[in-house]
């Protein structure tokens, strides 16, 4: 997808290819300075263009919001597909998030 | 409590499911949605292979430490396109790994409270032929096609044809309660909470 959808929440992230051609990789900075890195569809993604191989972009993952303190400032967010080093539920900052 | 051919149909045609493309009539089983194969298929490359990139005289020694290993650039270095075939089929010899994904796109919004299990077919499972392993469910919420861990366990080659049979099935669950967060609706037209 390149267009930008307004009607779920997005969060900022850097997008290359994925494994599969409907597929990209994206990292996003979580909690405790952790890098989180996922496969999901391109679809679930907002780019301005598709990566090239190699290449690192910055893009904006759509993501469900579960909850936001913001005392800390962290946000949990349900990624549309399981991330590789935790699952689908991930802390990160509240500033990364459009909603 | 497991959804009838009837209450898929309704849930996709009041979009608590989403699909792309539309099912046709005879992926309807009874409990369950038949997928079919999508386009790519990947292998991990084997050890060998990844010998014959060392100096001659060097042997590599692979072991992935699999809590310190990053998963998503370590598939990506040893996943390479499966041999197609001039008809755009592939071969699985037996004893192979190899990934697939289906044709079918798929969302399970949460607001649905509906979720899924991805499933061989007993058909394909009498050949020996395995799709996934170990990790069937699809969350609500989940978006984007099924990745399948396929496996030859039998004793003969198959000939896998994208799109042309049914692969696996979806067998769609209700939940009893829609999963926690509701942050959108709570924040709706709201920019950012910068």
């Amino acid at each position: 997808m390149s267009k930008k959808d307004k009607t779920v929440p997005t969060i900022a992230c850097k997008v290359s290819r994925g494994m599969f051609s409907t597929e990209r990789e994206i990292f996003i900075p979580a909690d405790g300075g952790r890098e989180i890195t996922a496969l999901v569809d391109e679809r679930s993604v907002i780019e301005p263009k598709q990566p090239a191989p190699g290449e690192s972009i910055n893009g904006r993952l759509k993501v469900s919001v579960v909850e936001i303190d913001k005392k800390s400032g962290l946000a949990l967010v349900d990624l549309p597909q399981p991330a590789f080093e935790v699952g689908s539920r991930v802390k990160v900052s509240a500033k990364l998030l459009d909603l | 409590m497991i959804l009838s051919d009837r209450e898929i149909r309704a849930a996709i045609k009041q979009r608590h499911i989403l699909i792309d493309p539309q099912p046709a009539e005879e992926q309807y089983n009874t409990s369950a949605l038949d997928l079919s194969l999508g386009e790519e298929l990947l292998e991990l490359r084997p050890l060998e292979e990844l010998q014959q990139a060392e100096p001659a005289g060097v042997e590599r020694t692979l072991i992935i430490d699999l809590a310190k290993v990053r998963m998503a650039g370590l598939l990506q270095a040893y996943a390479k396109p499966f041999t197609r075939e001039s008809d755009g089929s592939f071969v699985l010899p037996p004893g192979k790994f190899a990934l697939g994904i289906t044709h079918e796109w798929i969302e399970l919004p949460r607001r649905s409270k509906i979720a899924a299990r991805v499933e061989g077919r007993s058909t394909l499972a009498r050949l020996g032929l395995a799709i996934h392993m170990t990790a069937p469910t699809i969350h609500a919420g989940f978006a984007g096609r099924i990745v399948l861990e396929m496996y030859n366990f039998g004793p003969y080659p198959l000939r896998l044809r994208p799109r042309e049979f049914a692969v696996c099935q979806l067998i769609f669950e209700r939940l009893g309660r829609v999963p926690s967060g509701q942050i959108k609706t709570t924040y709706k037209g709201q920019k950012s909470i910068r």
